[in-house]
This record gives structure tokens, C-alpha cells and sequence, in this order.
């Protein structure tokens, strides 16, 4: 009898929860505004400690990429007068695009807390909430003032802490647009993977001619009306070339621009749905 | 009073490590779920009823903090927490390997069901192979922290005076000897 009481006050609960109860809601973000200090004062412990044991893994990883990136450096100091060029182009797309810069939007950068708290999704705790300004379904980016690149939007938020769905959470959806050769391409919608660090692409195609996906082209938000997130913001890189002959399959798949496991620092957009103040 | 008082540190201290120190420590991803081992204690400790009460309260805390919707940890809980409280009223003796052996079997069963009531009320993908490969390293997870939690977490469920199930199980195997 005991269970059976529990099990129909659970489904009642999930049936409310799934249609939206802004008394949930209340409760989430009040505990964990009465956690809150006790996560930071712990987080301040274990954050240096997991960073150092997480250096150690990484040792020889950190220093073949130390190498990696001073060859790197070299040939990218012979390509900065190409660089000019690419800059160019860059500024034309934004044009073609209408895109403000990231700098352009009112943002708050936090800091990333934790990690996942359950095992299903893939989200990060950060350490600014509603009295930062923050809200729900804000978008998230990480990047510099010259571009930036979505890495998810805010689920839920506490006075002093909120918390980001990833984009390679399994709910995450965005219209998204092809970018091939700084020219727009067709449009379609890029949707999380569950279990997988990559996220899926499909095509909505209107005529009868297939476009060509080649691996590498760049794919971005579409925005438009409804849409919480901005035009033009950089989701991914296409990792699976689809020929234009393919009519029956027209999804391909993303690789995230932003290593998702090493995002320390991310920028908020508060008035992502308004015109930007730059 | 006391005892509810103990358990009430437990679930705190569950959500605490959960979701600081448990967010770092991961394979493959996946993390252990302390507060479903602290249920499985409570249920070998108390017996069906308690475990199924107990894993409500500590699944729907959980899901203040998850993005779950809220009751799908509590209703996972509560049912493994029943059926480990019924299962254990068939174990006789104790055994050193109790611990991660109830951790792994009941980590795995929890882990089950909440795929399978997750995909019931519409969660995305959690009928797949990914997610049972999810749910296999967690019970193994599980497994390897039940030795360590157990122990705390049974001597917070027991009663005041000591007494309670534990008892009850050590007089009859006493007089099956």
C-alpha cells in the first residue's frame, strides 16, 4: 500500500512537472539557493584538486599539444597577411548575415562550477543566477569579442548559480544554416546525440536538386523568429561529407567548435532576443 | 526523531557529494549515484516499506537538482527501494561482499527502471543501447562506493536502541545454527 501511494504521488508529480509548474520551478531554485553555499565552499576544495589530478592525466597530452600548437604558431605567423583576406570575408558574411558581434550583446561571463549532475545530460553549473540578471533559455557562448561560438543556453536558474544545458545534451535542438565557402547555405535543425559528443544536422530541402555537405563547412545558428538564440553564432564543424546525389539520407553530423570538457568560462547573452546594443 | 534527523544529513550530504565531488569523479561520463546507494542501505537495514519512503524522499530532493522532471528520481528510488527491502528479507547471513554485491544488482535494477519510466513519460532517447551501456557503468560505480557507503548510511537508519531488522536477522540465523 505504502508503494503504491508513492508510486501515484510520483506520477502526479511528473504529470504536473511535464506541463510546466512554476511552483516546481520555485522549489528547484529555492534549494538550491539554500545549497548554494555549501556546493561553493566544497567546490572550492575539490575544483583545484580535480584540476590537478586532470593536469597529471593529461600530461603527455598537454605537451604534445604544446607542440602541436608552437608549430602551429610558426605557419600562422606566415599567414597573416592571408589573414587580412580571411578578416575580409568575415566582415562581408556578417554583412550578408546582418550579425552583430558577440561583443555587441549585454553578457555575463560566469564561471563553470561542476559538471553533469546525473548521468542522461549533459549540462554545467555556473556561478552567476538571477542576480547577475540571468534568465532561462538566455544563450550561452564561449569566444572572444571578435566571435564566438554557442555552446548551449540556460535550463534553470537560482539567485547565485544556473544551470546550462550543453549543446551536445541529447535535448538540445537550434535552426541552424550551412556556411559553405562564407556564402549562406540551406537551412535545417542541429539536435543533440544522447550518449556522444556530437550532434546531428538535417537538411530541410525545398527543391528537387541535392546540395553537396562537404566535411569541414561550418554550420550556425539560423535564429529568426522564435528562436531564442541569435543569427550567425558557430555551432559546428560538419565531420561527414554527404554527396548532392544523396536524396535518401540528408543528415550529417556536427563536431562541436568548442572542446566541451575543457569550457572554464562562458558568457551569458542577456538580451539575445532584443537588438544588441553595439 | 533522532533517527529521522540522521537520515535527513544523509540525503543532504548525498545531494552535497553528488553534485560537487561525484560531477569530477567519471568513466566514460558516468557517475555513481550516491543517493541510490544510500537507499539501497536504508532498505537492507529497514525492509521495504522504509526503503521505498526513504528513496521517495531522497529521489524527489535529487530531483530538485537534476534535470529530470520532478518524480522520476523519487518514483526510481522508491520501487528499488521497496524491492531491495523485500529481497533482503530472503538473506540470512551477512557477507563481506553484501555491500558491493546490493550496490552493483540494485544500482543495475535502479538504473533499469528509471530508463524504462523515463522513456514511459516521454524522456528523449533513453531506450537505446547507449543508455544501457550508461546505466551498466554506473551499476559498476555503484558497486565499488556501496562498501564505503553502507556502513555510514545503516548505522544513521538504525534505531536509537539498535534495535530493528539487523537484529531480527542475526536471532534467526542464530537459531537456523
Amino acid at each position: 500500500m505504502t508503494l503504491v501511494l508513492l508510486v501515484i504521488t510520483s506520477l502526479v508529480l511528473i504529470t504536473l512537472d511535464e506541463r510546466g509548474s512554476a511552483v516546481f520551478n520555485s522549489a528547484r531554485s529555492a534549494a538550491q539557493d539554500v545549497i548554494a553555499p555549501l556546493q561553493r565552499a566544497i567546490d572550492s576544495v575539490v575544483n583545484p584538486v580535480a584540476d590537478f589530478f586532470d593536469g597529471l592525466g593529461r600530461a603527455s597530452e598537454i605537451e604534445a599539444e604544446n607542440t602541436r600548437l608552437r608549430d602551429e604558431n610558426t605557419k600562422l605567423q606566415a599567414e597573416v597577411d592571408r589573414g587580412q583576406v580571411a578578416v575580409a570575408e568575415n566582415d562581408r558574411f556578417r554583412e550578408i548575415f546582418d550579425i552583430p558581434q558577440i561583443a555587441d550583446y549585454d553578457g555575463v561571463v560566469a564561471q563553470v562550477s561542476t559538471g553533469s549532475v546525473d548521468n542522461f545530460h549533459k549540462t554545467w553549473r555556473v556561478d552567476k543566477g538571477s542576480a547577475s540578471g540571468i534568465a532561462v533559455d538566455m544563450p550561452v557562448v564561449v569566444g572572444g569579442n571578435s566571435g564566438g561560438a554557442l555552446v548551449g543556453r540556460v535550463s534553470s536558474v537560482a539567485r547565485a548559480s544556473a544551470v546550462i544545458e550543453r549543446i551536445d545534451d541529447r535535448d538540445f535542438q537550434a535552426g541552424a544554416q550551412l556556411v559553405q565557402g562564407g556564402a549562406p547555405g540551406p537551412t535545417g535543425a542541429a539536435q543533440g546525440i544522447a550518449n556522444s559528443t556530437q550532434l546531428s544536422f538535417q537538411l530541410f530541402e525545398n527543391g528537387t536538386t541535392g546540395i553537396a555537405i562537404a566535411k569541414g563547412d561550418l554550420v550556425v545558428t539560423s535564429g529568426g523568429v522564435g528562436s531564442i538564440y541569435p543569427k550567425g553564432l558557430p555551432i559546428g564543424r560538419v565531420t561527414r561529407s554527404v554527396p548532392a546525389t544523396a536524396v535518401v539520407q540528408r543528415d550529417t553530423r556536427l563536431q562541436p567548435i568548442v572542446d566541451m570538457d575543457r569550457v572554464d568560462l562562458v558568457k551569458i547573452l542577456r538580451n539575445a532576443g532584443a537588438t544588441p546594443t553595439g | 526523531m533522532i533517527r529521522r534527523l540522521r537520515l535527513a544529513f544523509v540525503v543532504l550530504g548525498a545531494v552535497l557529494l553528488q553534485t560537487t565531488v561525484f560531477t569530477h569523479l567519471r568513466i566514460e561520463g558516468v557517475g555513481p549515484e550516491v543517493g541510490l546507494v544510500c537507499v539501497l542501505a536504508v532498505a537492507y537495514e529497514d525492509g521495504a516499506d522504509s526503503g521505498a519512503i526513504f528513496g521517495f524522499v531522497m529521489g524527489l530532493t535529487m530531483d530538485l537538482f537534476s534535470p529530470t522532471p520532478l518524480g522520476l528520481l523519487a518514483l526510481t528510488y522508491a520501487i528499488t527501494g521497496y524491492a531491495v527491502g523485500v529481497f533482503q528479507a530472503g538473506i540470512v547471513r551477512s557477507s563481506p561482499f553484501l555491500a558491493p554485491i546490493l550496490g552493483g544488482v540494485g544500482g543495475l535494477f535502479g538504473g533499469l527502471v528509471f530508463i524504462s519510466v523515463g522513456a514511459l513519460v516521454g524522456q528523449a532517447g533513453f531506450l537505446s543501447m547507449a543508455s544501457l551501456k550508461t546505466v551498466l557503468i554506473a551499476a559498476l560505480f555503484d558497486a565499488l562506493i556501496a562498501p564505503l557507503v553502507f556502513p555510514i548510511v545503516r548505522r544513521a537508519a538504525r534505531e536509537p536502541d539498535g534495535s530493528g531488522l539487523r537484529d531480527w536477522r542475526a536471532l534467526r540465523a542464530r537459531r537456523i545454527r
